[in-house]
């Protein structure tokens, strides 16, 4: 209610009527009772002191070595979320999140969470790789970190005639490149394209979308590719086999998503 | 202060002056001790916000660069990335980061160089982080003096050797090659959920190789590093 006029003039000298009087008289309170608007406040008024204090929720919490940790914080304007899995003993080389061996493998996209083997809370799951909240319209901007490592694999070639001890053949190293995905509500919003991965490599990936005032699911997808080599060329009556090859499994530690929600 | 009661009156009936004041009375105090039940659901807007000199919906915004400098990282021990000046951001005052509040740090920089031990047995163990080097940020507690380490870490092969230690004679195994010119990230959302307030006195990024000695260097140069609160 944005303004707020008499009706009614009380004349000096008159009787005033019950009517006029509750009719001004309720109009006033009736404005202070739950109709106050934009148009009553003065602009720029509303100063830190009077701004709500952020509220958080924490869903997951794990106290192990591996921590698992999803919380949420809510403010009056935006709120902010994260998922995290990391080791918080960064001295523990042998921690590793998800392992995707080569029989994982597809040509598709891999979702992260799509391996669920560590309770936590009486809950599968694996935390930092997918975030649940919900959502009120406006944007979403975040971003993920990506600890991922593919060691190179290589393929070794032995001359036919020396499949024995006296190896002397080739050995050839196969290309492997990775690309790396945020999608909210199974919506691609962010990828890295194909990137040479032939170790260990962190991937921090900012995202932005627009969303509405629904339930929102962000998760970390990856693509694997995996470039063979040929065998060597034949030839002189020389053939080649594979004498050993060696396919390096992929392999995850950290991982991370945090999102920031922007009211409209 | 959700409602004020009037008083009403039928036709014909006096008013007393009582009634009268008292409702007055009512609506003048009511009108100090308005909340969230007196106004119209979304009746403020971003003009309603005081932004005063400094944006408060995020208070505190410090950032750091430098594109000069070089740093040899040698150490398997995290140790503040040393750039002139060192990549540690100090509150002036102590930063109260408050429950709920949340703080963000963003951190990359260009790894130019690696020196790796090349031809040594060791490239080829199975120990696969015997390359990499990491990053992660740590905080100082300006009231119980804790030094600390803040959420994951991120982590950079420096090459592309296998883990593998093929046992067929002949060798032949890929060789260890550096990667280098490589630009590298650190980041991290931090939300205060331990219901308490944190004095922050300083944060800083810190760096390390993973393992000696296969990797016994890598230089570092032409980095920026921004923190900043987020409250309402």
């Amino acid at each position: 209610m944005p303004r707020q006029y008499t009706q009614r003039t009380f004349i000096g000298g008159n009787l005033a009527n019950a009517e006029d009087w509750n009719g001004e008289l309720s109009t006033a309170a009736a404005e202070l009772s739950g109709q106050l608007d934009q148009n009553n406040m003065p602009l720029a008024s509303v100063d830190d002191p009077k701004m709500a204090d952020p509220s958080t929720v924490v869903d997951v919490d794990s106290t192990s070595v591996n921590r698992f940790f999803i919380a949420h914080s809510y403010m009056p304007t935006q709120s902010y979320h994260i998922s995290e899995c990391s080791d918080a003993d960064p001295t523990d080389l042998t921690f590793f999140t998800t392992t995707f061996n080569p029989d994982d493998w597809r040509r598709a996209w891999h979702r992260l969470a799509e391996k669920r083997t560590t309770p936590v809370g009486g809950t599968n799951r694996y935390a930092g790789s997918e975030l649940k909240f919900q959502a009120q319209e406006g944007m979403i901007v975040g971003e993920i970190l990506f600890d991922a490592s593919w060691r190179i694999s290589y393929w070794s070639w032995a001359a036919s005639s020396e499949d024995g001890p006296g190896f002397t053949g080739a050995t050839s190293r196969n290309d492997a490149f990775i690309e790396v995905g945020v999608f909210v509500n199974d919506v691609c919003c962010a990828r890295t394209d194909y990137q040479w991965l032939g170790g260990r490599f962190t991937y921090h990936l900012p995202f932005s979308t627009p969303i509405g005032t629904v339930p929102v699911l962000i998760d970390i997808r990856f693509r694997l590719k995996f470039d063979n080599v040929k065998e060597p060329a034949s030839g002189g009556g020389t053939t080649y086999s594979i004498k050993e090859n060696w396919i390096n499994p992929f392999q995850v530690r950290d991982s991370q998503i945090w999102a920031r929600n922007v009211y409209r | 202060m959700p409602t004020i009661p009037i008083t009403n009156y039928e036709a014909g009936e006096t008013m007393s002056s009582a009634d009268a004041n008292t409702d007055f009375t009512t609506i003048q105090a009511g009108s100090a001790i308005l909340d969230d039940d007196n106004t119209r659901t979304e009746w403020c807007s971003r003009f309603h916000l005081d932004q005063g000199a400094t944006p408060f919906i995020n208070t505190s915004f410090l950032s750091m660069e430098d594109f000069d400098t070089t740093m040899a990282v040698t150490t398997n021990v995290f140790s503040v990335v040393a750039l002139v000046p060192n990549f540690r951001i100090t509150f002036p005052f102590g930063l109260g980061f408050f429950p709920g509040e949340t703080l963000r740090m963003h951190f990359d920089i260009n790894a130019v160089a690696a020196a790796i031990v090349s031809g040594n047995a060791t490239d080829y163990l199975t120990d696969i982080n015997s390359d990499c080097y990491q990053f992660r940020f740590y905080f100082r507690d300006s009231v119980t003096g804790v030094t600390a380490p803040i959420g994951s870490t991120s982590t950079y092969s420096t090459t592309n050797k296998t883990d593998h230690n093929p046992t067929s004679t002949g060798g032949g195994q890929p060789t260890a090659v550096n990667r280098i010119g490589q630009r590298v990230n650190h980041s991290y959302c931090w939300i205060n959920t331990t219901g308490g307030t944190i004095n922050l006195d300083w944060i800083e990024i810190r760096v390390r190789l993973c393992e000696l000695p296969f990797l016994t260097s890598v230089s570092l140069k032409e980095g920026t590093f921004q923190v900043f609160k987020a409250r309402h």
